[in-house]
């Protein structure tokens, strides 16, 4: 569709800077893991670590000796560099009509509006992925040395898609949601930082446990994966998918009715 | 003036709603810390031999563990990159808005030279990230004083929290120079995010390396928090270069906005 | 005294032309029309003489000053009304008026009360939620309210009533009477035509004519139509100054540039039912200058 093209193409510039910084924060993060492996006395401390600093960087599951914990520890970086690109891009792509005056041209021509939508957020779900590739590939390349590695790593991806699934979603409806789509940026962005927020306190205080399936931040624990060969929690799975779809949802039925703003 | 009011006015509300979120944060943050304290005491010995780098890298220091100092130094970081999104955000829109907006036809033919009018704007926008910093730097001290158990050394942390002023200010007049540059600037909260972002990966990646000289590189690594907890004061040259920095793009900002056309 | 003075002036944006070689002066008083067609680069001049962009070349000055070296003083006494009015968002129309009116050392309530209701604009309204035409009627409140001593507009009556239009160029007219000097760039020749003292035609980034309007009337063709009580020959027209002739049966029409006694010669002696002899339309006239 030429929506579709138009916005994928529109879109690669931005796409083409976040891979090569991903690919950049995997290649430092791989110095550093050098350098630090041939100290081994400095991971036999982080196993001495308080107990909330060893649940903030999951000292107790992961092996710092090992690449595969390594990753495990700057995963977390990833996905929030990920629900940030997501975000972002879902909010945008679509208020940008609104944001422009060119709203007038394009929600007037013989298409459906949930058909235009439609096609915007399928492009942003393309770049998204793209993005999702880039960071699986560049990871198996530096981190995928180890059995069995280059699988858990296609698991991570999936669980990073996923987040990044719900916030796309959370993207796209604050910009179609409500009347006014320049506000669109600033909630995404600032629900987003309030579930890292969460997630950040929980992980320092190791007792909010209860409020995790309120953060996207801690649905896919890498600490686990990685540490101990779990396989991603199937009802967080469901949950994303849930979020994901209500949250789309509810942006399709509110975005027919708005008015638009020209 | 009436420019400088005309901002205010319009910015007020932005700055109220930051202020405010990022003073939830802040009590947030801090009503953490009993549950990390408790845990920290204990191992304070055991960590002595942690390698600095490592402490670099995550901010997190042996001997200041316990402390709320040492917990301040965690989460000043995250705290100040929010403070940052809001100070780039500023720093771009004030001037951006004219173009994007197409108000630059009616504001740059009024009786004011182009200077004073981007003097105006930015000193309207250092007021609201002054208000911000104030407010936080306040509630920091008060935060501390409540949850801490001991009694500590306030200058660390107020130096800390000091630092989160600056470094809004390197990114206010960095937001302000690429509009200046750029004047087609429509994502303004999505440039900041991404930028500050960028500078923060910087940063950890200078810190990764160990090489200091990358540190000019980002602004969070001007104000060390490791430096600041254990000297109690900033680091000369890196105070030197934040002036540099902040007096260059301000005046490289205000000759190219002086000078630029203004296209219809 | 000359208020506009615009000398070679050049603006190239990259390697695309604004305007090549423009040069005009305005006098205190006049009323100065600037026409072309689109592209030609009368906004480029308009913008120049603002300090909105500086030239390539060449040399603008207002009240005797440099454009760009003192614009903020020429400012005080200039209004200017853009071809495409847009205002900051969430302001009302008395808010931004009011916001206008405090860059001027005078206190223009008065002023803006009595322009509001003169073109009918509600002080209260959102700027956000008024039409194209309105919009252009605060940007003419604004370019006035402050008694300006040279006006310049950029398309002034696109998107006004024809009401308004009549109720704005009254005010130009006023304006004009008390001594105020206006310059403004219109595609409406009629507006021009009925306005302006003075023309410049501006083609491909260049002043092509600059004369009085009058003179630019009289110096041109007269347009003959007639009626005769038999049908008419060609051969009849035939004489210098004659084109566009067209004979229809007993009708014929032509445009005629030359001797008025041989015309009225060759013309009494046919047999006529009726004959009109017209000045053209500036519109007829200018076309010309388009093409």
């Amino acid at each position: 569709m030429n929506v579709y093209l138009r916005e994928t193409r529109s879109g690669l510039k931005s796409l083409i800077f976040w891979s090569l910084g991903v690919i950049l924060f995997l290649a430092a993060s791989v110095q550093k893991y050098s350098a630090l492996s041939l100290d081994p006395a400095s991971l036999d401390i982080m196993r001495q670590l308080p107990k909330a600093l060893q649940e903030m960087f999951g000292v107790g599951y992961l092996d710092f000796a090992k690449l595969s914990g390594f990753y495990g520890m700057i995963y977390p970086y990833m996905v929030l560099m990920t629900a940030v690109h997501a975000s972002m891009l879902g909010a945008v792509i679509v208020s940008k009509e609104e944001r422009d005056h060119t709203s007038e041209f394009l929600y007037a021509k013989p298409a459906s509006r949930l058909g235009l939508l439609g096609a915007k957020a399928l492009a942003a779900l393309t770049a998204a992925l793209i993005l999702n590739l880039v960071i699986g590939a560049a990871s198996v390349s530096m981190f995928g040395s180890e059995p069995g590695m280059p699988g858990t790593i296609a698991q991570l991806c999936a669980g990073l898609f996923l987040t990044q699934l719900v916030f796309l979603a959370l993207g796209v409806a604050a910009a179609a949601g409500f009347r006014q789509p320049k506000a669109a940026t600033g909630i995404a962005t600032g629900v987003m930082l309030a579930a890292y927020l969460l997630s950040v306190a929980i992980d320092v205080s190791g007792k909010l446990g209860a409020l995790k399936p309120l953060t996207p931040f801690e649905y896919f624990d890498a600490r686990r994966i990685i540490g101990r060969g779990e396989a991603l929690n199937p009802w967080y799975v469901l949950l994303c998918l849930m979020l994901a779809a209500a949250l789309t949802f509810w942006a399709c039925l509110r975005f027919n009715r708005r008015d638009l703003k020209v | 003036m009436n420019i400088y009011l005309h901002e205010l006015r319009a910015y007020w509300k932005n700055t109220l709603i930051w202020t405010l979120s990022l003073g939830a944060g802040t009590v947030f943050m801090f009503s953490m810390f009993p549950a990390f304290s408790g845990n920290a005491v204990a191992l304070s010995d055991a960590l002595k031999n942690y390698p600095l780098m490592i402490q670099l890298a995550f901010g997190l220091f042996v001997d200041q563990i316990g402390s709320v100092s040492g917990f301040y130094s965690f989460i000043v970081t995250f705290l100040t990159l929010v403070g940052s999104v809001q100070a780039m955000t500023l720093g771009i829109s004030v001037l951006s808005k004219e173009t994007t907006g197409r108000t630059a036809d009616f504001l740059l033919t009024r009786p004011v030279a182009r200077g004073r009018v981007a003097a105006a704007k930015i000193l309207a926008v250092f007021t609201c990230v002054a208000v911000t910093s104030a407010a936080f730097i306040t509630l920091s001290a008060v935060c501390a004083q409540a949850v801490s158990g001991a009694p500590f050394n306030h200058r660390p942390l107020l130096l800390m929290a000091l630092s989160f002023f600056f470094v809004q200010l390197m990114f206010l007049v960095l937001g302000f120079c690429a509009a200046a540059v750029i004047p087609k600037i429509r994502s303004v909260l999505p440039v900041s995010l991404s930028c500050v972002f960028a500078f923060f990966a910087l940063g950890i990646l200078a810190a990764m390396l160990g090489n200091e000289k990358l540190y000019y590189l980002s602004p969070f690594k001007y104000f060390e928090t490791y430096r600041i907890l254990t000297t109690a004061s900033y680091n000369p040259p890196f105070l030197a270069a934040w002036g540099l920095v902040v007096a260059g793009l301000t005046a490289a900002g205000f000759q190219v906005f002086i000078r630029r056309d203004v296209r219809a | 005294m000359a208020i506009v003075e615009v000398s070679h002036l050049k603006k190239y944006y990259g390697a695309a032309r604004g305007i090549e070689d423009v040069s005009f002066s305005v006098e205190e008083g006049e009323f100065f029309g600037f026409i072309g067609p689109n592209g030609a680069g009368k906004s480029t001049t308009i913008r120049t003489l603002l300090a909105l962009i500086r030239p390539t070349a060449g040399s603008a000055s207002i009240f005797g000053k440099d454009c760009v070296k003192s614009a903020p003083e020429i400012a005080r006494d200039v209004g200017y009304l853009p071809s495409e009015v847009f205002y900051y968002d969430g302001m009302r129309v008395g808010d931004l008026l009011k916001y206008s009116a405090s860059f001027y050392k005078k206190d223009c309530r008065e002023r803006i009360a009595y322009l509001a209701a003169q073109l009918d604009l509600d002080l209260k309204k959102k700027i956000d939620d008024l039409s194209f035409g309105n919009r252009k009627k605060v940007g003419i409140v604004q370019a006035l309210l402050h008694s300006p001593k040279l006006i310049i507009l950029d398309e002034p009556s696109a998107g006004l009533d024809p009401l308004m239009q009549q109720r704005f160029f009254e005010l130009l007219r006023e304006e004009n009477r008390r001594g105020a000097t206006v310059l403004f760039s219109s595609h409406v020749l009629s507006e021009v035509q009925k306005l302006c003292s003075r023309v410049a035609i501006i083609k491909e980034g260049r002043i092509i004519q600059l004369d009085a309007v009058g003179a630019l009337r009289e110096d041109n063709y007269k347009k003959v139509a007639l009626e005769a009580k038999a049908a008419l020959d060609e051969a009849l027209f035939k004489m210098d100054g004659v084109a566009s002739l067209s004979v229809n049966g007993s009708a014929a029409g032509f445009i005629y540039r030359g001797s008025v006694n041989q015309l009225l010669r060759v013309l009494s002696g046919l047999d006529l039912e009726s004959v009109t002899i017209q000045e053209p339309d500036l519109e007829e006239i200018f076309l010309h200058y388009y093409q």
